[in-house]
């Protein structure tokens, strides 16, 4: 069954956490199948954005959330909504992922599966899809059984993008997720992010510039909590609105000229 | 070119390394002497294979004071290891954030009542309580006393209780957040994160947990000796006066004179020994496989 | 409204089930103390037979806790040290072992050790008696705490103060008293605690009696030790009630104000 890519819109999102504010009245829209990125110094709360936008980090304790998140026009945050079955449509790989201890590389990728007791229909073909998908499959084909706390930071990090593609879902987040990866492995990750375009909305927190330049079709300019610029991406990079944008930008970015 | 200096920093040095290694056998030491001083008065006895032990006979059978130590043991750890565990993984999974700290600090306080004070609620209300409610409700021909195994065990699973609880609380704590995250992002309830990836991860370490509530009731003295009764025969019920290995050092060792009931004393206190002391060292296996923090 | 992302009803799922049957156990794992600060409170009495007994405890129980762990932690401190810094050698692994087996052994079998070693050839109940047998369960505990302080430096910290090229005997001292002071002093005042606590050791050595009169060769009262004998004087329970109620106030506090700074000990 086919989903389609919702759009997301972020309104007047407000987010602390133990007494510290830390996201301030955040609002930006991303249309249907395209991919955002977030860049910012770090502090900026772009992590804190991605997790309240699958309602994660009302999870931490001492955490508090205000503000609506549509998708396609429905918010995530108002009662009626059940935060676990969101988080089967809002997928997030977070930053630093890990393995789950105790399981086999092929039981780690499906393990959203027999959290909520579901089973896919065919789940070596699932398994082998999305690995596949993050560039994975070849490094471990031939050792799904055995545990995958024995991989590498590379190869966990695209375990744990396989693992939340493998529940088909909706909208995708990603925090850092190329960090841990080699240029070959960021390259096949930036290569599923254009897979994924029109079918998944994806939203993709990043340092690193070029990859925003390269990936993004829009991107948020995220500083001190604030919204600082929300632009389409040839735009930002080439000529950004804000000072304070264009001083982030370039020290790191040129574009050649 | 020797000089000063540099003689004091090598003198400094090798008597540093003498004191560390006399530090590093002092532990051994000791226990080797424990063990020691142990043996050697238990050498004093000649038989232990006696149904019964009464030093007026001159029999010291451990037999009635296993099966004390066994009975209360089993019954206290059976009754409150799985309330202990299920209490701490609701504190700390399940329970309301803000209570979660208040709560778990209330364990630890509780445990650290000393065992006197058990041993004097015991006495006044458990024997009491037996004796009068429980006694007759379960037996048709009563003893009328109150003391016995049943205040026993229920003295000592209330000590149990919250040392179980804390220790428990701690380790699952312990377990990384990480890995409850990731079960969240994957839309797991909250119950399905604690069920499926917190529980399996602590699994050996509440295990650990558990082992060491069990050496502390097998070695516990004074709160069970001041409801047992004192009673040396094997006990046929809940409700006899009878006594458990610990028990029985409590009552009688300054008073044995006889070298065979002293030696038999002995060698209830190497059973004791070991059995706490292995008890510990498995836990402590059990427990300790953090590695140091990145 | 887009039906196309449904976001799902809010499931009512077993979801109250675990929260009863958690908070039931917790009730369970409470009420005993509260059944046990019942039944102190209903026989305190603070006449001045019992404030005399409880005075002259009180001072003979901080004679010998002081007394035993000022043998108990310097010897335990330099012996979780050495466990802690020499974790390879063979003579350090077997002294974690022995550490881990003392720790476990039950009081009661060091106050008779303890009686055998000390009482005997002495050929009388004392001071120093007590205070080595309440050293023998202190020890244990004091290296078992260092270790595990030392061990839980993060190795960058440790790393930093190697690289500072100062000798190892410094390295330690600094992650001992700098990095976990705090710690430290928690893990120490726990200890004391549970010595506050301890009969079985003191039964056969310290024994009971009059208040500290000076001498040490001679038995002296200790609060948990009259509270243990005391059950059968016939007061009523007035006696042993309010030396374990001040016990009990004792120790919990001692336990909650060290909370907040003592390791997750392993």
């Amino acid at each position: 069954m086919s989903r389609r890519a919702p759009k997301l819109e972020v309104k007047e999102l407000c987010a602390s956490y133990g007494g510290r504010i830390i996201l301030k009245d955040v609002s930006f829209h991303v249309d249907r199948g395209e991919i955002v990125a977030v860049i910012g110094p770090t502090g900026s709360g772009k992590s804190t954005l991605l997790r309240a936008v699958n309602r994660m980090h009302e999870l931490s304790a001492g955490a508090t959330v205000s503000g609506r998140v549509l998708l396609d026009g429905a918010d995530v945050y108002s009662p009626d909504t059940d935060p676990t079955e969101l988080r089967r449509r809002v997928g997030i790989v977070l930053e630093r992922p890990i393995a789950l201890p105790g399981l086999s590389i092929q039981r780690d990728v499906l393990a959203g599966y027999a959290l909520t007791r579901t089973l896919p229909r065919a789940p070596e073909e699932v398994a082998e899809t999305v690995l596949r998908r993050v560039g994975l499959w070849e490094e471990v084909k031939d050792r799904l059984s055995t545990p995958s706390v024995g991989l590498d930071d590379g190869q966990i990090q695209r375990l744990a993008i396989a693992r939340a593609l493998a529940l088909r879902p909706s909208v995708l987040l990603l925090d850092e997720p190329s960090q841990s990866l080699d240029p070959s492995g960021t390259a096949h990750v930036e290569e599923l992010l254009n897979e994924l375009r029109s079918q998944t909305t994806v939203m993709l927190v990043t340092a690193n510039l070029q990859q925003a330049a390269r990936v993004a079709d829009s991107v948020v300019f995220l500083e001190q909590g604030h919204v600082v610029e929300h632009a389409r991406a040839a735009k930002i990079f080439t000529n950004p609105e804000d000072p304070r944008t264009e001083d982030f930008i370039t020290g790191r970015f040129r574009t050649t000229a | 070119m020797l000089d000063a200096a540099h003689l004091r920093a090598e003198l400094r040095s090798s008597v540093a390394g003498w004191l560390g290694r006399a530090s590093g056998a002092l532990p051994v030491a000791i226990l080797v002497t424990i063990v020691g001083v142990l043996a050697s008065a238990a050498l004093a006895l000649s038989s232990l294979a006696d149904e019964r032990f009464d030093p007026a006979l001159g029999r010291f059978g451990l037999w009635p004071l296993a099966a004390g130590t066994a009975a209360t043991t089993l019954v206290a750890i059976g009754l409150a290891a799985p309330v202990a565990l299920v209490a701490a993984v609701w504190v700390s999974e399940l329970a309301p954030v803000a209570w979660r700290r208040p709560l778990a600090s209330l364990f630890e306080g509780l445990g650290a009542i000393p065992a006197v004070v058990y041993g004097v609620w015991g006495r006044f209300s458990v024997v009491p309580f037996v004796r009068d409610h429980v006694e007759p409700a379960l037996t048709s021909t009563p003893r009328g006393h109150g003391f016995g195994i049943a205040s026993a065990a229920c003295v000592l699973a209330a000590m149990s209780l919250p040392l179980i609880a804390s220790h428990a609380a701690a380790v699952l704590r312990g377990v990384p957040e990480p890995l409850r995250m990731t079960a969240f992002s994957l839309g797991a309830t909250r119950w399905r994160v604690v069920s499926d990836v917190v529980l399996p991860a602590a699994r050996s370490r509440l295990f650990g947990a558990v082992a060491l509530g069990v050496g502390r009731a097998v070695g516990e003295s004074i709160a069970v000796a001041m409801v047992i009764g004192g009673r040396t025969a094997t006990p046929t019920g809940f409700f006899d006066a009878t006594s458990t290995l610990a028990a029985v050092l409590v009552d009688g060792y300054v008073d044995a004179t006889h070298p065979e009931h002293v030696g038999a004393l002995a060698v209830v206190a190497l059973v004791l020994a070991a059995i706490g002391g292995g008890a510990s060292a498995v836990a402590r296996r059990f427990l300790s496989n953090a590695p140091r923090p990145a | 409204m887009s039906s196309e992302t449904k976001l799902g009803r809010r499931r009512v799922s077993l979801g109250w089930l675990p929260h009863v049957v958690g908070v039931g156990a917790l009730f369970v794992v409470l009420a005993p103390a509260l059944s046990l600060v019942a039944t102190l409170l209903q026989r305190v009495r603070l006449d001045s037979a019992v404030l005399r007994a409880l005075g002259e405890a009180v001072v003979g129980s901080l004679i010998l806790v002081s007394l035993g762990l000022s043998l108990a932690v310097p010897l335990g401190i330099a012996a979780g040290v050495h466990v802690a810094t020499h974790p390879r050698t063979r003579l350090a692994k077997l002294a974690s072992v022995a550490i881990d087996i003392l720790s476990g052994v039950p009081s009661i079998v060091v106050g008779v050790v303890a009686y055998a070693l000390v009482v005997l050839p002495t050929g009388r109940f004392s001071v120093p008696a007590g205070a080595v047998a309440l050293a023998l369960v202190a020890f244990p505990e004091v290296a078992r705490s260092t270790t595990d302080l030392v061990a839980s430096v993060p190795t960058p910290v440790v790393d930093t103060a190697l690289s500072l090229g100062v000798s190892s005997w410094r390295v330690t001292t600094f992650l001992l008293l700098r990095a976990r002071g705090a710690a430290l002093v928690a893990s120490l005042a726990a200890v004391a605690c549970r010595s506050l606590g301890e009969v079985a050791p003191l039964l056969f050595t310290t024994a009971s009696g009059a208040a500290f009169d000076g001498s040490l060769g001679a038995p002296m009262s200790s609060l948990a030790v009259e509270a243990f004998l005391s059950v059968h004087t016939p007061d009523g329970g007035a006696r042993a009630a309010t030396l374990s109620l001040f016990l009990v106030a004792a120790t919990m506090t001692i336990a909650l104000l060290v909370r907040r700074r003592a390791p997750r000990s392993a």
